[in-house]
């Protein structure tokens, strides 16, 4: 690549074409998100008639509707991410880095265990979580939202830390000790800091998978109770909801704005994380 | 020294030996191994014994023996359901076409590399059911712009109302579905594309390599574990997909879309059956387990030097 900031750019056929496919995917991806805001931002009596991208009468009223409506919700879905993303790094990073670095009888075992249940869907847990959760007084908590929501995402957070820990140079601690630390004392003072992009990786998928968890809090709570806000959107669009669709798109971005934006933010350490 | 030979107080100090030798080891793989027997092997177990129960949510539960079971094999709409499912499940090639498709063409491009890279992870970064919802209104034959375009430039006469035919609304569902996931087979392939030394594709450029030889032996031995990592999560996460289906069809016409995940939801939400739900879970991991088993054994096979292995 360095190579090619010397000279002009080449223009060869291959290249405008990769340039249009990349614009063609922007339209692609792009159109029908854009789409979907602008109507969020119209009045109701803006959405039929002909379709048309740039609403004549921008109002932000359809996103104070939405505020005054889940504004609890939303403080429930804040909770619920952050609690998840605390839970999936505290259980995922000691478990990793005794998988990855340390040598213990049944490590091979307990690891294959793990990797069986990252083959099997998720969803057949959730009934009888359900119903033990039940029993056990946790149903319509917010604690029973964090344990329930948390089972599914450990796998992967496991498997993205090894991976991470595992690239480390392999003599790290025993330098470390050399100096007089302790085996423990190594991994909090050399390792943790090392793992730092990972940890910013893995704390930000655990944040969307709490926000966008839909299946437990719908099951699991009550519209009294600590219900985030995905299942005010679920619910707005039953059959028996009579919303107008600028107010649900309001809804819809509201919601889907914090974890997009975090994505974002996160991309180049998620890139990392991610390379195998 | 044999394990048989130790009696029972030699054998538990030596587990006490094992235990104080490794003793950081065990200590940090606590929290997984809570985590393991109470939040996996305890529900999945309890489950299994549910499956065995008539087990209405808020009333008395009553053994009935196998005859969750033998309803579910003797419901129709269970084959309607494993149907939907495979064939919605069939939106991984798509996925995949794309995913790879696009990461190969972005990945070394001289401009607009994060802004290529933002649009396409766009889909990915908001939640399913957020997609979902979108869609919905885009596709909405009413007031939704994609039929309104199409009657405006006269291609259309009228809107097509897919959601009250069964074939059209599992084609909207897998066409959504695609749409809202490939972003992740690409992000898998571009990480692993990154990882590719700039040097080694200078120098097969120096020496002459053709296009397709420099992807034939340099990229692709590069990307393959992670297109086969990207296969087979997008397979079992697309197999047990609830949320975005649901919120697009509630699973209808009739049980037309309701994927084994939907008909599991809607057995337990709206009949409270929680015992046969739990059964129709069974089926689900069962059918899913099979197909990745299958997968994995096809993979080893063909592609040396990459291991599933510990």
């Amino acid at each position: 690549m360095s190579s090619r900031s010397l000279s002009l750019p080449r223009i060869s056929g291959w290249n405008v074409l990769r340039n249009l496919a990349a614009i063609a995917l922007g339209a692609f991806t792009l159109l029908p998100l854009l789409y979907g805001f602008a109507v969020s931002i119209r009045p109701r009596s803006e959405v039929f008639g002909t379709p048309h991208l740039i609403p004549r009468e921008p109002t932000i009223d359809p996103y104070i509707q939405v505020f005054d409506s889940i504004a609890r919700n939303l403080i429930f879905s804040l909770f619920t991410a952050v609690g998840v993303s605390i839970l999936v790094l505290g259980i995922a990073i000691p478990g990793a880095y005794a998988f990855a670095r340390l040598e213990f009888p049944g490590r091979k075992k307990l690891f294959y265990m793990i990797v069986l249940i990252m083959l099997l869907p998720i969803v057949g847990l959730i009934i009888p979580i359900l119903t033990l959760w039940h029993e056990l007084g946790l149903y319509n908590s917010i604690t029973g939202l964090w344990l329930g929501i948390v089972p599914g995402q450990i796998p992967v957070a496991l498997w993205i830390f090894r991976d991470y820990f595992q690239k480390l140079p392999s003599n790290l601690e025993e330098a470390a000790m050399v100096y007089g630390t302790t085996q423990f004392e190594a991994f909090v003072r050399v390792v943790l800091p090392l793992a730092a992009p990972a940890m910013i990786a893995v704390g930000f998928l655990g944040f969307l998978w709490g926000w966008n968890a839909f299946l437990f809090p719908n099951l699991l709570t009550t519209s009294g109770g600590p219900r985030p806000a995905i299942v005010n959107l679920f619910n707005a669009l039953s059959a028996d909801s009579t919303q107008p669709w600028p107010f649900i798109m309001a809804m819809t971005f509201t919601i889907g704005l914090p974890p997009a934006v975090m994505y974002m933010a996160s991309r180049r350490y998620l890139e990392n994380a991610l390379s195998f | 020294m044999s394990y048989e030979s130790l009696n029972v107080p030699a054998r538990i100090s030596r587990t006490k030996e094992t235990l104080r030798e490794h003793r950081l080891a065990y200590l940090f793989v606590l929290p997984t191994a809570v985590y393991l027997v109470f939040l996996w092997w305890i529900p999945f177990l309890w489950g299994i014994r549910l499956s065995f129960f008539s087990y209405p949510f808020f009333g008395e539960s009553q053994f009935v023996g196998l005859d969750n079971y033998r309803y579910i094999l003797n419901w129709d709409v269970f084959y309607t359901s494993v149907r939907a499912t495979l064939l919605y499940a069939l939106q991984t090639i798509p996925q995949l076409i794309l995913g790879v498709g696009v990461a190969l063409v972005v990945w070394d491009l001289d401009r607009f590399d994060a802004v290529t890279s933002w649009a396409a992870l766009a889909p990915y970064v908001f939640p399913p059911l957020i997609i979902g919802t979108l869609w919905k209104f885009l596709l909405d034959p009413n007031s939704g712009p994609i039929f309104g375009y199409l009657m405006e430039f006269g291609i259309l006469q009228q809107p097509i109302y897919w959601t009250s035919d069964g074939s059209l609304a599992l084609a909207t569902i897998t066409f959504v579905g695609t749409w809202t996931f490939w972003p992740l087979v690409f992000l898998l392939t571009i990480a692993s594309l990154r990882g590719i030394p700039s040097s080694h594709i200078e120098v097969a450029k120096v020496y002459g390599a053709s296009r397709i030889q420099r992807f034939r032996k340099i990229i692709f031995p590069q990307i393959q574990t992670a297109l086969i990592i990207a296969i087979i999560l997008r397979v079992i996460w697309n197999l047990g997909k609830i949320e975005q289906p649901l919120q697009i069809t509630r699973g209808g016409p009739g049980w037309d879309t309701s994927v084994l995940g939907i008909v599991l939801y809607r057995l337990a939400w709206n009949r409270l059956e929680m015992g046969l739900s739990f059964t129709v879970g069974i089926f689900l991991a069962m059918l899913s387990f099979i197909i990745v088993i299958g997968l994995i054994v096809l993979f080893e096979r063909r592609a040396s030097g990459v291991s599933f292995r510990g």
